[in-house]
């Protein structure tokens, strides 16, 4: 069975000469254990997919299930426990709780998803993901590269079915960048927890196992990614139109 | 790591407008405390003083009652031998006391004088007990019962220029009116500050009741019990006496000049309660309001971790308490410790502003704190602070979880 699957989904924004179809009639079935980018020109409509995807948003039409459950029907209550259960987040601009340590960033996610381990699971996630010895710092005491670190043992600690990351690496220089997503390509192989992510750069689709193309709104190109990427122009020529 | 550390954490995350918010509500609390410490205190001290000279319960006839600010003089009670037997053996009855108050001009050597004074007729133990005028006494001494003597007041001996020893010569009318001359010596002269005494003449009971024609009676009775705010009880049953049958029995929670005021007190007391629940409240709403503003992106980040509305809601309602506990502590602090100063030590102020005053107050006035003021201050301040952080709360709880994928 599939992770999650995406149906007919269709999210507009506005209403009359206002309205932004920011994502029409999109559907895409995500397997457990995939590494899948969506690529696009700014404004395509990653980031709206992904939050109908992450269930932060209800598309305007069409359905999502994930993990067997759909999630049309539910309330504000039971998609936060679909999130605080399944799914966890990584996104562009780290957005750690600035008052607390890395070690309560990550159990934090932990305390949301009514989990027990605590900090000893926190700080093993912590030293997994490179940060030894760093539990205790603030997020302002930490590097951009270390802070989207915690972050990464923050979506992760809960062992979720599902992560999404939007832009991930789009904060970072390029070395940081493709530590990140080395980590998140290694946890994904050795947890087999899914990522979906969203990005503009191409040596992030590189690292993609599959590339999901948008392009206002819709999905014009879906293909498996890495290597392919140096042999079909079409994707990078879709993202830079 | 539970959510109520992290509301812990967040409400020190901007010291300075945490703390500008605690201190308002330092202050309030604070001003609380004082302001109701002084009111109890001083109120405390005028009921004391008043309910001492003027009775827990006063008996006099119903016509007297209706025209009782005018003291009538003919509206006596006119056996008050029952009356006095009846109140006396009575349970709860402390004491019990008949009081004649009447007019005279006063005459002292050949000449008729033009001075005015009050006279009063009582029992010995009422002017030392429940009066205290001989403790005030500057010249000469308290008055001996059936021996012919006064005693006046200060102003009063002043102006008539008598000494001790002299005659003073009072006229005054009977109760249907005749004038009615009598006589005393002067053997002690009483000085408060207050015209209660001041320009007052004391004579023993039987002498007024004289100069009143009023043998065996008197214009009222005072009737004291165990405990003045407990009076209600004693005055069922005292007007339930049937030797008090056709007269009128009243309490000072009811009558005059107290029985108005005691309203008024109460409506004092919720204007300063809720003066302190619109500072708190106001300034929990405003930093409560900036927080919730300015962390609409974190809110998002929660709410996409898995907290429900309820738990964002919570965690804001926390932060807002956190901060009027601490404010509420320090204001208790701040409200407390003057107030047990001024409750000691007191507040002083010169004598010649009684005079001014229609009735008795010592020149020391003290502060009285209670534990209900206290902790009324405190639960004021807490419950307007959930009440000012419940606005910004909610709309914490709508904030949707995509807010934490905008960038910002
Ligand atoms: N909350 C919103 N209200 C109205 N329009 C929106 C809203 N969010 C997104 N849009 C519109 O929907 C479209 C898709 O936006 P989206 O953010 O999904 O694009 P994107 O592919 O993530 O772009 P970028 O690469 O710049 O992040 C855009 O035209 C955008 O203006
Ligand atoms: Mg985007």
């Amino acid at each position: 069975m599939a992770l999650c699957e995406i149906n007919n989904v269709t999210k507009t924004y506005g209403e009359g000469a206002a309205q932004v179809h920011a994502v029409k009639d999109v559907t895409l079935t995500i397997e457990a254990g995939e590494f899948t980018a969506f690529v696009g020109p700014s404004g395509s409509g990653k980031t709206t997919l992904l939050n109908q995807v992450g269930c932060l948003d209800k598309p305007t039409s069409g359905s999502i299930s994930i993990d067997g459950v759909g999630t049309s029907g539910l309330g504000d209550k039971a998609l936060s426990q679909v999130r605080g259960d399944k799914i966890g987040f990584i996104f562009q601009s780290y957005n750690l709780i600035p008052v607390l340590t890395a070690a309560e960033n990550v159990e934090l996610a932990l305390t949301l998803a009514k989990e027990s381990g605590g900090r000893a699971r926190a700080v093993e996630l912590l030293n997994e993901v490179g940060l030894e010895g760093l539990a205790d710092r603030r997020p302002n005491q930490l590097s951009g590269g270390q802070q989207q670190r915690v972050a990464v043992a923050r979506a992760l600690v809960k062992r979720p079915a599902l992560v999404i990351a939007d832009e991930p690496t789009a904060n970072l220089d390029s070395a940081s960048g493709t530590q990140i997503l080395n980590l998140m390509r290694e946890l994904n192989a050795k947890h087999g927890v899914t990522f979906l992510f969203s990005t503009h750069d191409p040596m992030v689709m590189e690292h993609a196992r599959r590339i999901v193309v948008l392009r206002d709104g819709e999905v014009i190109e879906d293909r498996a990614g890495g290597e392919a990427i140096s042999v079909s122009n079409v994707g990078v020529a879709a993202v830079k139109a | 790591m539970n959510l109520f550390r992290l509301a812990f954490l967040n409400a020190t995350r901007n010291r300075t407008r945490s703390l500008l918010t605690a201190g308002i509500i330092v202050g309030g609390t604070a001003l609380f405390i004082i302001a109701m410490s002084w009111l109890d205190g001083v109120w405390g001290q005028i009921l004391e003083e008043g309910t001492l000279q003027g009775g827990h319960i006063e008996v006099v006839t119903p016509e007297y009652r209706a025209r009782a600010s005018l003291r009538p003089q003919d509206e006596n009670i006119d056996d008050l031998a029952p009356v006095l037997d009846a109140l006396r053996s009575h349970e709860g009855v402390v004491e019990a006391h008949p009081i004649i108050e009447t007019g005279a001009t006063l005459t002292v050597g050949e000449e008729i004088g033009d001075i005015f004074g009050a006279v009063m007729g009582a029992e010995e133990r009422y002017f030392t007990e429940y009066m205290d005028v001989d403790s005030k006494l500057v010249e000469g001494r308290w008055l001996k019962e059936g021996a012919g003597e006064l005693v006046l007041g200060w102003k009063l001996a002043q102006r008539t220029g008598a000494k001790l020893g002299d005659e003073v010569v009072l006229l005054g009318v009977t109760q249907d009116g005749s004038m009615s001359p009598s006589k005393g010596t002067l053997v002690g002269i009483a000085r408060s500050g207050s015209p209660l005494i001041d320009r007052r003449v004391f004579v023993d009971l039987a002498a007024a009741q004289w100069s009143l024609d009023l043998e065996g009676g008197a214009m009222k009775v005072l009737v004291w019990g165990e405990d003045r705010e407990e009076v209600d009880e004693l005055h069922a049953s005292v007007a339930a006496l049937p030797a008090l049958a056709g007269l009128d029995v009243g309490s000072w929670k009811t009558l005059p000049p107290w029985g108005g005021q005691l309203g008024m007190m109460d409506a004092i007391r919720f204007v300063l309660m809720f003066m302190i629940a619109f500072l708190a409240g106001l300034g929990v709403w405003n930093t409560m309001m900036m927080s919730v503003l300015e962390r609409t992106n974190e809110i998002g980040v929660l709410r996409a971790m898995g907290m429900t509305r309820a738990g964002a809601v919570f965690l804001f309602l926390f932060e807002g308490v956190a901060i009027a506990i601490l404010g509420g502590i320090g204001g208790v602090i701040a409200g407390v410790l003057p107030t047990l100063y001024m409750s000691k030590n007191g507040f002083s102020y010169p004598e010649s502003m009684m005079a001014k005053m229609e009735f008795a107050l010592p020149t020391t006035l003290y502060a009285e704190l209670s534990s209900e003021i206290v902790a009324l201050a405190f639960m004021t301040a807490i419950f307007t602070a959930v009440i000012g952080t419940m606005l910004p709360a909610l709309r914490a709880a709508t904030i949707q979880p995509d807010s934490a994928m905008r960038r910002n």
